[in-house]
């Protein structure tokens, strides 16, 4: 049975990823950063379901100390981690003239420079096991460029980057590292966008919908698997083929 | 599901048949001979009553009839036509400046025009079919992505196949049919078995996970694609990283 850390599990792409991995047998350490007790229901029920354990780890993405402490606190546990799912993530938009630097800095320090540090301290660990499978969860918006799409944008190019330049690190370690590049997805990060906006890509995509958080998580899953052991530094979209 | 497997019978083509048959899928095998005991063995995967391979004798892409026919074959059955794996193709090995036009020819003959000539039937039938769409998965190669020396051929052939699978992408999406590729990287089959011992520990020396891949490496995202619903237009790189 393998074991896994996902990240901005609470919702959206990240809760269908929780969803997915239980049904397939993963046991799972969901992070989030509130505690919500509603969502420790759920996550009982489904754990009960299917005969795993998933553990709420809270924490702040913006806070070093914090995501030390979490992953500290899971390590303790002495159980194998086989599995990184780097979700969590925050949207961010606007012109370059609008965007402060103030606000450029915590989009990147959050959506790339927390993500890194998290990979840091989870692959030494994987290290010692000598296995291991990353995921980092990169957008469409890191590679197709739209005006407003700067911090954003720049901070999913960069993790997807980071990506694979760190696959090429890790790999003699028996560690993979790959992405998943969601497109528009039917979540309250993929509602960011106005409407107008919105349609406006869905009309120029081959597959003229909003994605599934399932299809995502179908992605990832499929990465941290077995079924791709020898995938590793890709980034696949899954994005109705909308950059193609 | 209905599955068609072009140059079935070797290597990755071979592991994608057999692997769909154990799944429980029907496979339409393309192949230029079919021998018996390699039917017997991909008859011994069907696991339920009433599932079928078929063996589609052609003479090869090159030979445009034979592909017509073969397609003809394949779409007259009056089975539904839900996957295409587009894994036939021929490898070549040599310099710029030692590849004769002809042999350019050759090589895109097999690897880019007689694929899409396949392709054109099937795509009709899929577009045509109650329930109309299905996946194509066209097996390209990192040579066709990171250029090599000696690849001006092959590597030509993969690259304008995998701006075809984009292309065609776009173009079928209307219709419910993903078009995705997928990119291996160094597994060891007969097309590889020519590479010098130098080339190969330079590539292992370039890949990630200090391995090369196994067939099933390949036939895992092959598989995955056929499964998945919102992916098209995706090049997938098996390669552990080379890339």
């Amino acid at each position: 049975m393998a074991n896994a850390i996902v990240t901005g599990a609470s919702r959206g792409i990240g809760r269908a990823i929780v969803e997915k991995f239980a049904s397939e047998g993963i046991c799972i350490w969901a992070c989030s950063h509130n505690p919500d007790t509603e969502l420790e229901v759920w996550y009982a029920g489904l754990a009960e379901k299917h005969g795993v354990f998933i553990r709420p780890v809270y924490f702040d993405l913006a806070d070093e100390q914090s995501v030390s402490g979490a992953m500290k606190g899971i390590f303790a546990e002495n159980l194998p981690v086989d599995i990184l799912v780097n979700n969590a993530g925050i949207p961010s938009g606007g012109l370059m003239n609008m965007t402060s630097t103030g606000e450029l800095r915590r989009v990147l320090d959050i959506n790339f420079v927390s993500q890194v540090r998290i990979m840091q301290l989870v692959s030494r660990k994987m290290m010692r096991q000598g296995n291991g499978s990353i995921i980092n969860m990169g957008s469409v918006g890191g590679l197709e460029a739209r005006p407003g799409y700067l911090a954003y944008g720049s901070s999913k190019a960069a993790l997807m980057w980071a990506t694979r330049s760190v696959s090429k690190e890790l790999g003699p370690y028996g560690i993979r590292v790959n992405a998943v590049a969601p497109g528009l997805v039917d979540t309250d990060m993929g509602s960011y966008k106005k409407d107008e906006e919105a349609r406006k890509i869905i009309s120029g995509m081959p597959i003229q919908r909003k994605g599934e958080p399932m299809e995502i998580a179908n992605a990832v899953y499929f990465l941290a698997s077995d079924e791709s052991s020898f995938i590793t530094g890709s980034i696949i979209n899954v994005d109705g083929g909308r950059i193609v | 599901m209905n599955v068609i497997v072009t140059g079935a019978n070797r290597g990755i083509g071979r592991e994608i048949s057999s692997r769909m048959l154990q799944e429980g899928h029907n496979v339409w095998a393309c192949v230029r001979e079919s021998d018996g005991e390699w039917l017997r063995e991909m008859q011994s995967f069907c696991r339920r009553d009433g599932q079928w391979i078929r063996p589609v004798v052609w003479s090869g892409l090159t030979d445009r009839d034979s592909v017509r026919h073969a397609a003809g074959e394949i779409t007259g059955s009056g089975f539904a036509v839900d996957g295409l794996v587009n894994n036939a193709g021929v490898t070549s090995t040599s310099t710029y400046m030692m590849t004769s036009m002809e042999e350019m020819k050759n090589v895109f003959e097999v690897n880019l025009f007689g694929t899409l000539l396949f392709t054109q039937y099937i795509a009709k039938k899929m577009i045509r079919q109650k329930n109309g769409g299905g996946k194509i998965v066209n097996i390209a190669s990192v040579r066709g992505i990171k250029p090599e020396a000696g690849n001006i051929s092959y590597g030509t052939s993969k690259a304008a196949l995998i701006y075809a699978t984009k292309v065609l992408a776009i173009e079928l999406a209307d219709y419910n049919i993903k078009v995705n590729a997928v990119a291996p990287g160094m597994i060891p089959t007969d097309i590889n078995a020519s590479k010098s011992e130098k080339l190969k520990d330079r590539i292992m020396e370039e890949t990630a996970l200090r391995r090369f891949g196994e067939q099933k490496d390949v036939a895992n995202a092959v598989l995955w694609l056929l499964h998945f619903s919102n992916v098209s237009g995706q090049v997938i790189c098996v390669d552990g990283g080379y890339v």
